[in-house]
């Protein structure tokens, strides 16, 4: 198992490794990249509106809840739940909302081209497999998961504002404030969307690209692909947001 | 020339080639045929370096394939024409980029050079004017055909087939070993074919290679394995039972 696991471990940082050294070298298919633009943002909007939607006011709901029964007040609730909202379940729900989303159809993709010999054709044409197949989709994630964060943490808390409205009549107005929430909270929650976006199609491109045998390949790639990029995300979160808590404190900036 | 030398790979404890050896002269054209699963694709991907051996070396005119990194095996690959098993047609592209896609990765020749060559291809494999067509829309003897006209669109002094009949009618199968020996002819290259069709491969190849689980039981001309002392290589090439 521990063998397994190194191995997983190391094939992905290859994938990584040369997926950065293909990123930084010409050709850039514009076409491709602009598709997996398109596939990746456009085509997972709605999913992230809704998902994150529901989760905002089901955090709105259950935050407020309590609120009430200690306080029995739920002024604060918009200012509170937002700096949460930002820096944490924004990019951390958009990340597993992406690798579920996105990283099964990388790893289905890539690993369909590999058990039909169409990678090992690639490779016969001069073309490398990370260089065709993971570097459009890394950049396309990479930029894309970020403006998921914004409109997948936006969505949240417009549907927090609605629930705390409806179930505990805190008038808008009041629920809408800033005043929480600090740059900080702005580039945690930014860098982790983007660590995300870099982590999923590589994790998933290293699935695709290990698959063997026929459809059944295809499918445990898949879900090998969903199960590891979901891992990696809830991990890198702990890592930055432990990285980030600890830099606070060290510039005396508090939590 | 291609040669192998006591080439090993095994998969877990199965040993899928087992002390492999044999080459091919320049110009030559070789029948690796055998039973399914005896290791003659596997062969083919150790020659052009898809897969890694265990043991061994596997030489390429003057390039040890087995001791070049990822990027050197592409000046290797880059002179080899492989027709694959399963087509490996790339399903996101119409049937004229496919063909065109090598020569595109060379960068040699301008876009409507390219084009050209894939209308002439075309046109040797019998199906002109198909260029707008995707993949999914052809019958598996024509993604033969355009697999083949993939393989050979550089000119490649070498030329890998694996299996370029399978599933396919006799009338096909006649008309694709017919163009494989004039595309190999057109460019005097080195062929390996892989095959079951032994009576089709026996007026187009030199000599032949049989596997049987993974070890090489016969080299030579097929004349010499119709009257060979293994009953497993007659029976192979001759069609008749084994007592």
């Amino acid at each position: 198992m521990l063998r397994f696991i190194y191995s997983e471990f190391r094939g992905t940082l290859e994938v990584l490794r040369l997926t950065l050294y293909y990123c930084v070298r010409a050709p850039w298919p514009m076409r491709e990249i602009g598709q997996q633009l398109y596939e990746v943002g456009n085509r997972s909007v709605f999913f992230i509106l809704v998902t994150m939607g529901f989760l905002g006011a089901i955090l709105n709901f259950q935050t407020g809840f309590q609120a009430q029964r200690l306080f029995g007040d739920t002024s604060l609730l918009g200012a509170a739940t937002l700096p949460i909202l930002v820096r944490q379940l924004g990019p951390t729900l958009c990340g597993l909302m992406v690798a579920i989303r996105v990283g099964t159809g990388i790893a289905a993709e890539i690993g369909s081209m590999q058990v039909t010999e169409q990678v090992d054709a690639l490779r016969m044409c001069r073309a490398q497999p990370v260089d065709y197949l993971v570097k459009p989709r890394f950049i396309a994630c990479t930029l894309m998961v970020p403006v998921l964060w914004v409109i997948g943490t936006a969505s949240a808390y417009v549907c927090g504002m609605y629930v705390t409205y409806a179930s505990f009549h805190t008038n808008p107005n009041t629920y809408v404030n800033f005043d929480m929430t600090k740059s900080g909270d702005l580039i945690e929650g930014g860098l982790k969307a983007v660590v995300f976006g870099m982590v999923i199609p590589v994790i998933a491109g290293h699935s695709g690209l290990s698959a063997r045998g026929g459809s059944e390949g295809v499918g445990a790639a898949t879900t090998q692909a969903v199960v590891n990029a979901s891992l990696a995300v809830i991990a890198l979160d702990l890592l930055i947001g432990g990285a980030a808590f600890a830099l606070k404190i060290s510039l005396g900036t508090g939590p | 020339m291609i040669r192998l030398e006591s080439v090993n790979r095994r998969f877990g404890a199965h040993p899928a080639l087992d002390d492999v050896s044999f080459e091919v002269q320049t110009g030559q054209t070789l029948g690796l045929v055998g039973a399914g699963g005896s290791g003659k694709s596997l062969i083919l991907k150790a020659i052009c370096g898809l897969i890694p051996v265990d043991g061994g070396r596997v030489t390429v005119g003057e390039h040890e394939v087995t001791a070049l990194s990822e990027t050197a095996l592409m000046a290797v690959r880059s002179r080899i024409g492989m027709v694959f098993q399963n087509y490996a047609l790339f399903d996101f592209m119409n049937v004229g980029a496919n063909i065109g896609f090598p020569l595109t990765q060379l960068g040699t020749l301008s876009p409507d050079e390219v084009a050209a060559r894939v209308v002439l291809r075309l046109s040797q494999v019998g199906l002109p004017g198909i260029e707008d067509r995707l993949p999914g829309e052809l019958s598996g003897g024509m993604k033969k055909r355009v697999c083949l006209a993939r393989a050979m669109i550089h000119d490649p002094a070498i030329m890998l087939c694996d299996d370029p009949t399978a599933g396919l009618d006799p009338v096909t199968t006649n008309r694709i070993f017919a163009l494989l020996k004039a595309l190999q002819t057109e460019n005097a290259a080195t062929a390996i074919i892989v095959s079951h069709e032994v009576d089709y491969l026996r007026p187009i190849c030199d000599q032949f290679v049989m596997l049987d689980q993974g070890k090489v039981v016969f080299q030579g001309a097929a004349a010499l394995a119709d009257v060979s002392d293994n009953p497993i290589v007659r029976a192979f090439f001759t069609g008749e039972g084994i007592s």
